[in-house]
């Protein structure tokens, strides 16, 4: 392989030009790699923190309307969730349940808070493969939007996941999965819900 | 070591409604060993309450405790998941005391009818041992659970804690 450097005879003084085209490939190397910088820090922030109370407002019981990509098409269904906190408040289980062409689909929301770091970690099991728990995401809520950052697989692909949470008056919440696609260095949605609270618990 | 030689060391399959004997409201006494695989034989005895409810449809089993042990009361939860391709319950237990995690091995098993058995291999302070739970739904207002660790791969076992729950609500 030849590359600028490599035109440079020994003992030779480099070329002006040669110069040039060298400071050129550094720069393109440089922009390269602040452009990944970027897309990591973009992709990796620091993990916001929490308090124990910020799930307080899931607790009871939710009608939800499901917006999903799959297979690169917007789908609506809908579900329900049943939301209960455990450990006096420090956890907390969704129990899940939405239709999607006819097909009755099951999950299980498991958030733990750690007082040490004052984060949540959001484990999540579903009845398409109910032998594990997947990977935690971490992070807590400011005011009433809560974020969390984890890492999944997606097609047999690692993939950073991001978890947004808004919290719209007592009654009514959003939730946002989005997975970030480095060759874009962006995040993309693929899953909303849109919670309307039934009953308290 | 305890009164178990005659325990199969092999966890029978689990279905489901395994648990339902278990929904509802307990009071709980515990017993627990101050020290394991020391050869302890001092025991604490405390008591604790316990509430516990299915999800997932039937196949998750939840319950959640409030364990006023001398040395510091806390509060622990069970998660039991229900796997269909191996017939089998898995548990995973959450500690208030940290970390805040999801346990990575949970302990397996199902009942052999009135009898629970579910095992794990995992560790205890750097040594590998086999965990083993038992569970006795003797009646329908009173059940059982003990846990007994093994540090010889199942030779023998000692049993740390026991549970004795008998139905609030």
């Amino acid at each position: 392989m030849k590359g600028p450097l490599h035109q440079t005879a020994p003992g030779e003084r480099d070329e002006p030009d040669i110069d040039r085209r060298a400071l050129l490939a550094a720069i393109a190397a440089t922009a390269l790699a602040t452009a990944s910088a970027q897309s990591f820090a973009m992709a990796r922030p620091p993990l916001p923190t929490g308090r124990i109370t910020d799930f307080d407002f899931l607790h009871g019981h939710w009608k939800v309307k499901h917006r999903a990509l799959i297979q690169q098409r917007w789908q609506e269904f809908e579900g329900e969730v049943t939301s209960r906190p455990l450990l006096a408040g420090q956890t907390n289980i969704d129990d899940n349940i939405w239709t999607l062409n006819g097909k009755t689909s099951r999950g299980l929301a498991v958030r733990i808070f750690d007082p040490k770091s004052s984060r949540w970690s959001i484990f999540w099991l579903d009845d398409r493969a109910p032998e594990k728990f997947g990977p935690p995401a971490v992070g807590g809520f400011t005011g009433n939007k809560g974020t969390f950052y984890g890492d999944e697989e997606y097609q047999g692909k690692p993939v950073r996941v991001r978890l947004s949470w808004f919290i719209d008056g007592t009654d009514r919440a959003r939730w946002e999965q989005a997975y970030f696609f480095d060759s874009e260095a962006t995040w993309r949605p693929n899953w909303l819900w849109f919670f309307d609270r039934t009953a308290s618990i | 070591m305890l009164h178990t030689a005659s325990i199969p060391d092999h966890a029978p399959p689990g279905r489901l409604g395994d648990w339902n004997f278990l929904v509802g409201r307990w009071r709980v006494r515990h017993r627990k060993l101050a020290e394991r695989l020391v050869g302890s034989t001092y025991w604490m005895e405390f008591d604790g309450e316990c509430s516990c409810w299915m999800a997932l449809g039937d196949g998750v089993n939840i319950d959640d405790h409030f364990i006023d042990q001398p040395t510091g009361s806390y509060r622990a939860s069970t998660i039991r998941v229900f796997d269909p391709k191996r017939a089998a319950w898995d548990i995973y237990w959450i500690d208030s005391r940290g970390p805040p995690a999801v346990m990575a091995r949970p302990i397996s098993g199902g009942f052999e009818g009135k009898i629970g058995r579910l095992f794990a291999d995992d560790e205890w302070q750097g040594r590998p041992i086999r965990t083993r739970f038992l569970w006795f739904s003797d009646d329908p207002e009173h059940c059982r659970w003990e846990q007994a660790f093994s540090p010889d791969a199942g030779k023998t076992w000692e049993t740390n804690w026991e549970m004795r729950l008998e139905r609030a609500s």
